[in-house]
């Protein structure tokens, strides 16, 4: 058995009903190093980029990677990829939480779903045994409800992955939800779960991950522990606020996207801010699989408003998602609309995101009155049960609003004639961070394989995070293009390995990393190869893009980025010159004019 | 010289009375350093400043009224 992986996948065939296992792709493993990279070469090999998403032609692939499952910090990580009904570009979106392990556990590193079931089932695997069960009685109930049905009449400890009633209604803005709370958020990858009929994969393993230098591997993450264990930022900030710590910061200098990105400060920021959380609603915090840090919140409503329940969350981004950039202020509407959509399993960002066109849709008269009635209450900033009733609208897509909103913000925003309303990039929204006001987040929002996306290139990190002496320049394009490519090589090796991003806060930066991979593997990268591989991830994924017909047309920012400057806080007066840092990022990446890796590029990676 | 200060995420544990906004009594001239040290917040905390609406760093020298915003490291979203 390889290090590090446990050497095979599992291929469900759900329109024959079939389940193979077959070995793991050794070669490419090494060369993509696991989870995202190695999911997007499978991908590209097994399916045409220009299929349609929600047919059976689409395949789902969970891809771990050499690090999930072994004690290296934050070595929980999975991913889920396909091509994306969202977006029409590859979809990899990451879940933390315990499933992964459990999968490899079982004794597989990856599986992909083929085809479609005829009716709903879902998979249950226990190590070497696998079953492809009727899930009719789960269909239609929510993830708590699914995970608790789900365990009871199968391993009292298995791990599940799977659909919520968003999914299974195509909502191109599903998810996936492991453990209840742990999402692999973006792009749709839900509601190509719910095409095939799949409800979830519920997994119970009982073995474990070798590694090849069980030494070398111990000192390395015993270091590793102990940075993190003393950085500010994942002990103080991650551990003790959460990613709500985020929301004074961006707010104090005017990125705080508020009513879909019409302005960057929300005067009720305090109120919804990590201080305000961890000094009211929070009852303690949480660590996916071998995760030091931390940073989730376990919460409950303050029982002071109408709003009761409890969960987890909310993380930065859904604070903003379904909190400012909708105009809502109130903590406890915010937790509440976190919690429905971790029941509905629907992705915080573009929900929200949606909401929020909708609500600009609505301000500048251009929904008719007699869709708006369909909500029942106000559609406009600040109403937060506008947003509670539209996140059930477009789960159950109910009426002709809620089947608009179930198709995404850009879609919804199109179809009422003001695309340039939607705030993304490639039909993605847009996170957290108003790229105004940090100027590679832009080119990084808009080269993103998967569409718009913070972690892809987080170049906040580099802009803002980063100490002065390290710090770029926000407000210059200089230097933006080449931070943004070390940035995404960097995060494409992380989603490969199957470690959190969030480590390299706490100092597990590739040069830590790659090492710890070596041991595990018994591979021997150089921090050079490391980063090659990264390129070579990168580079895979815009191979499929474009052959999904993806090109520098969908490089883009909505005009309010380009040509309508932020008015408020330390940003002011400020666009995004995206053109020239666009230019200069083609020219660095060895891409064609229309954003197509040229022979050489692909010859230099080794991309067959 | 009065000014108002912000203190932000954990930093405010620094904060005289535990409250993460407050106001403050500085001699004329004094920049955002005298201010991080006279909170007792170490150096390497004061990540980010904000004056006002500028971005500035510990060398800006304060006028009476402006709003001192410090930030810690952090990240994450």
């Amino acid at each position: 058995m390889p290090y590090g992986w446990k050497g095979q996948l599992l291929r469900i065939n759900l329109t024959d009903g079939s389940a193979q296992k077959e070995p793991l792709n050794m070669k490419w493993a090494a060369q993509y190093i696991g989870g995202r990279g190695l999911g997007t070469k499978y991908l590209l090999e097994e399916i045409d980029p220009a299929c349609e998403p929600l047919s059976p032609a689409n395949k789902l692939v969970f891809a771990t990677g050499p690090l999930s499952g072994t004690y290296a910090p934050t070595g929980g990580r999975y991913m889920v990829l396909c091509k994306s009904p969202l977006t029409g570009a590859i979809a990899c979106s990451n879940s933390g939480g315990y499933w992964g392990p459990e999968l490899k556990f079982a004794g597989y590193d990856m599986v992909i779903l083929e085809g479609r079931a005829p009716k709903p089932v879902y998979v249950w695997v226990y190590n070497d045994q696998v079953e492809i069960r009727d899930a009719a009685h789960v269909w239609g109930k929510t993830i708590e409800e699914t995970e608790d049905a789900l365990r009871a009449e199968t391993d009292p400890q298995a791990r599940i992955s799977g659909i919520g009633p968003a999914g299974e209604n195509l909502n191109r803005v599903a998810c996936v939800i492991n453990d209840k709370s742990r999402a692999a958020g973006r792009s749709g990858v839900g509601a190509v779960m719910g095409s095939k009929n799949v409800k979830a994969i519920v997994c119970r393993g009982t073995g474990a991950v070798e590694v090849a230098d069980p030494l070398k591997f111990g000192e390395l993450v015993f270091a590793s522990m102990k940075e993190i264990n003393a950085s500010p930022t994942t002990s103080m900030a991650l551990r003790g606020m959460g990613t709500a710590s985020t929301v004074g910061f961006t707010n104090s200098v005017g990125i705080l996207p508020t009513d879909n990105f019409q302005r960057g400060q929300f005067e009720q920021a305090n109120a919804i801010s990590g201080q305000t959380i961890a000094g009211t609603v929070l009852k303690r915090n949480k660590g996916c699989y071998s995760c030091p840090i931390g940073c989730a919140r376990v919460t409950e409503t303050s029982g002071a408003s109408k709003w009761k329940g409890h969960g987890e969350g909310p993380e930065y981004e859904t604070i903003f998602g379904l909190g400012s950039d909708c105009g809502v202020g109130e903590l406890d509407a915010v937790l509440y609309a976190n919690y429905l959509c971790n029941q509905y399993a629907l992705d915080t960002i573009s929900a929200g995101g949606t909401v929020a066109v909708a609500m600009e849709l609505a301000q500048r008269g251009y929904i008719p009155p007699e869709d708006l009635k369909e909500v029942g209450t106000e559609l406009k900033f600040g109403n937060a049960d506008a947003v509670m009733r539209c996140l059930e609208m477009m789960t159950y897509r109910q009426g002709k609003l809620g089947d608009l909103m179930a198709e995404g913000g850009y879609r919804l925003a199109e179809h009422y004639g003001h695309p340039e309303l939607f705030m993304g990039s490639k039909k993605q929204d847009f996170a957290a961070y108003d790229p105004r006001g940090a100027k590679g987040m832009g080119l990084g929002y808009a080269t993103s394989n998967r569409g718009a996306c913070h972690l892809r290139g987080y170049s906040m990190t580099v802009e803002w995070f980063a100490p002065p002496d390290m710090r770029l320049d926000p407000f210059t394009i200089e230097g933006k293009a080449k931070a943004q490519l070390e940035l995404q090589h960097k995060a494409g090796c992380e989603d490969a390995a199957g470690i959190c991003t969030f480590s390299a806060f706490g100092g597990l930066t590739p040069d830590k990393l790659a090492p710890i991979y070596n041991a595990a593997t018994g591979e021997n990268l150089s921090l050079g190869d490391w980063m090659t591989a990264g390129e070579r991830i990168w580079n895979i994924e815009r191979l499929f893009n474009n052959r999904a017909g993806l090109s520098r047309k969908d490089d883009s920012l909505p005009p309010r980025m380009t040509r309508e400057p932020l008015t408020n806080g330390a940003v002011q007066g400020q666009v995004v010159e995206l053109a020239p840092m666009l230019e200069e990022y083609y020219r660095l990446r060895g891409w064609d004019d229309d954003g197509n890796p040229s022979a050489e590029t692909l010859a230099r990676l080794g991309i067959e | 010289m009065k000014i108002t200060v912000e203190l932000q995420a954990y930093l405010e544990q620094y904060a005289p009375d535990g409250r993460g906004v407050f106001d403050c009594e500085l001699p004329a001239g004094a920049r955002v350093w005298d201010l991080v040290r006279k909170l007792g917040v170490p150096d390497e905390l004061a990540n980010v400043v904000v004056v006002g609406n500028t971005a500035t760093d510990l060398e800006y020298e304060l006028s009476e009224g402006d709003r001192v915003t410090l930030i810690p490291p952090i990240a994450g979203g």
